[in-house]
């Protein structure tokens, strides 16, 4: 039993965590990153607070109850769609073992999936045990196990029904349109990173808003709010890391197409607008009340000269995910500065110009990671 | 007709090919070579896909100095395909199609003549290896350029549609006067006698057999 589950974890869990990792690092970043030490209070008062307050309030409990059903249900999600793939029509043989084994196999697979979660349950228990808030604290508890249990039923009923059509070969209404090359790219963040994009704008459109909400005066200093608000500019780098990966697999024979490099770059440019819409919009909705239109202009045209230039960077090598990381660390650093010396048009420009130039010189240089021209032996 | 000019691709410090002169006029040529001796590197270098030292041209277009121009006239199916699996069919071909500005009629034909028309509007995700490859047969070979480049066009299909390509093959060249350059560890089919220029990529060279 030990080795088929371990099978499947490499094959099937590992993958989603990759695929996921920058939902996981700004989800990480959020929870341990952000928080600092105040009045006394740090990390463990905040996590603390947290669960007791979710314990204490089931106003509190349900929406993270949710969340949590919602994230395994992406998690499943993505493990049907695998099982879909001829890569991995080896699990087929899984049918043959008894019903209550497969279940306890893919039990095994949902707990992997759901690791995250359940390290955090063992936190909430304890301060659930140690708050007396005992009746919640089952609740949750039977609420996490039961997510599990039907999760764990609905792969064994998948699995078993894999080869019937109407599973396999579902049609979307995303089928029967036309799609241009950029809308591609966003159906795939739309598939598998709408959680993480949903957390940017989340986070990124709540700090401005926040800020500028809270802002009276006439005269102002907005850079130290925007480094908040660019940390979620820079996360969506993680978007970008993944979207770069499909076009150099599945669809690496774009480049073969006759198609000029300054088409596809405003292909690139009309995607990140679109992706930066929220904040955009955000930025319009609170000029000129909460904020001058000269800095509403200028957050934008960091914000989007920032993502151009992280999608540029991206032509430069094949980076590994840690490498594009320090990469965008660096990047980070470099707007500190600029903010340091209030360089804003300076940077939206030298931001513009160098994805621009980047771009330019390293489309048709790129040397994919893998594959024939990368790794011949 | 295919120029290669001082052609040159190395992986770190390793020399995979070094052709500093062939020129390849209209017709077949089969490209042979052991696994991992450079035919699939070769056949990615003049579809433009990756980077290399020198310049290929097709007439007088150049690669590197015409990108746009070399790539109309160049079509590409690679050994083993791979598409986003929740695009379908249809929608890959219309992009092939919308890009290169041709009618959709232009790959009805192929679509019959491989038998696709029955599941062409289902996802990628759900085809078996067959039908992926004969999906990316389909893509390069409707858009009827003068220089189409198939990576091991024969892998995975089944009998029939291999007969079927190499009569299309053959018409293409011969109608058409396309230039097909191909590479392939299997035997062509024998019912239809293609006239294969073979060519052998051995240390780094590329050289007739």
């Amino acid at each position: 039993m030990k080795q088929p589950l371990w099978l499947l974890i490499k094959s099937l869990v590992l993958p989603f965590y990759k695929e996921n990792t920058g939902v996981f690092f700004f989800v990480f970043v959020i929870m341990f990153g952000v928080v600092n030490m105040v009045d006394g209070a740090g990390i463990f008062e905040y996590h603390y607070s947290l669960a007791k307050g979710m314990l204490a309030h089931r106003l509190f409990l349900l929406p993270v109850l949710a969340a949590w059903a919602l994230y395994l249900r992406k998690g499943v999600a993505f493990i049907t769609g695998a099982l879909q793939r001829p890569a991995y029509s080896f699990l087929y043989i899984l049918r043959s073992l008894p019903l209550r084994k497969q279940w306890w196999l893919w039990l095994g697979v949902v707990a992997a999936l759901f690791f995250p979660v359940l390290v955090y349950m063992v936190w909430v228990v304890y301060v659930g045990a140690g708050q007396g808030l005992i009746i919640n604290t089952v609740i949750t508890l039977g609420a996490a196990v039961a997510m599990c249990v039907a999760a764990a039923g609905r792969l064994v009923y998948y699995l078993s029904h894999l080869y019937n059509n109407h599973v396999a070969g579902k049609v979307s209404w995303t089928h029967h349109i036309t799609l241009s090359y950029p809308a591609i790219l966003l159906l795939q963040v739309a598939r598998t990173q709408k959680l993480l994009w949903a957390g940017i704008k989340i986070y990124s459109c709540g700090v401005l808003y926040l800020v500028a909400r809270n802002n009276n005066a006439e005269v102002y200093d907005i850079s130290f709010p925007f480094l908040f608000f660019n940390f979620g500019v820079l996360v969506n780098g993680m978007i970008i890391y993944r979207m770069r990966e499909l076009e150099e697999t599945e669809l690496q024979f774009y480049r073969s197409l006759p198609v000029s490099l300054l088409r596809r770059w405003l292909d690139y440019a009309v995607l990140y607008a679109v992706l930066l819409l929220p904040e955009l919009v955000t930025l319009a909705a609170l000029t000129p009340l909460q904020l001058h239109v000269a800095d509403a202009c200028r957050i934008a045209g960091v914000a989007y000269s920032t993502v151009l230039l992280m999608h540029s960077l991206s032509f430069l090598r094949a980076f590994t995910p840690g490498e594009y990381l320090k990469v965008l660390a660096g990047l980070f650093g470099l707007q500190i500065l600029l903010v340091i010396y209030s360089q804003w048009l300076g940077m939206s420009v030298l931001f513009m110009a160098a994805a621009g130039g980047i771009y330019y010189y390293g489309y048709y240089r790129y040397q994919p990671a893998t594959g024939a021209g990368a790794h011949v032996v | 007709m295919i120029q290669f000019r001082h052609v040159k691709k190395a992986y770190h410090t390793r020399t995979i090919l070094d052709i500093p002169e062939l020129q390849l006029h209209s017709g077949l040529y089969w490209i042979k070579g052991g696994n991992g001796s450079g035919k699939t590197t070769l056949l990615k270098m003049v579809a433009g896909i990756i980077p290399f030292e020198g310049d290929i041209f097709f007439q007088q277009t150049s690669l590197h100095g015409q990108p746009v121009p070399y790539r109309r006239q160049v079509s590409w199916a690679e050994a083993e395909p791979q598409y986003p699996s929740f695009l379908t069919g249809t929608q890959l071909l219309k992009l092939y199609l919308n890009v290169r500005r041709l009618p959709w009629s232009q790959a009805e034909p192929l679509l019959a003549a491989l038998d696709m028309q029955g599941w062409i509007h289902l996802p990628v995700g759900t085809y078996s290896a067959g039908m992926t490859k004969k999906l990316s047969l389909v893509l390069a070979l409707c858009s009827n350029t003068p220089v189409m480049v198939l990576d091991e066009p024969l892998i995975t299909l089944d009998t029939t549609s291999v007969k079927v390509l190499c009569e299309w093959i053959l018409r293409m060249q011969q109608q058409a006067g396309t230039l097909f350059l191909m590479s392939s560890h299997q035997q062509l089919d024998d019912s239809v006698a293609l006239p294969v220029t073979v060519y052998e990529v051995y240390n780094s060279q590329l050289r007739l057999a």
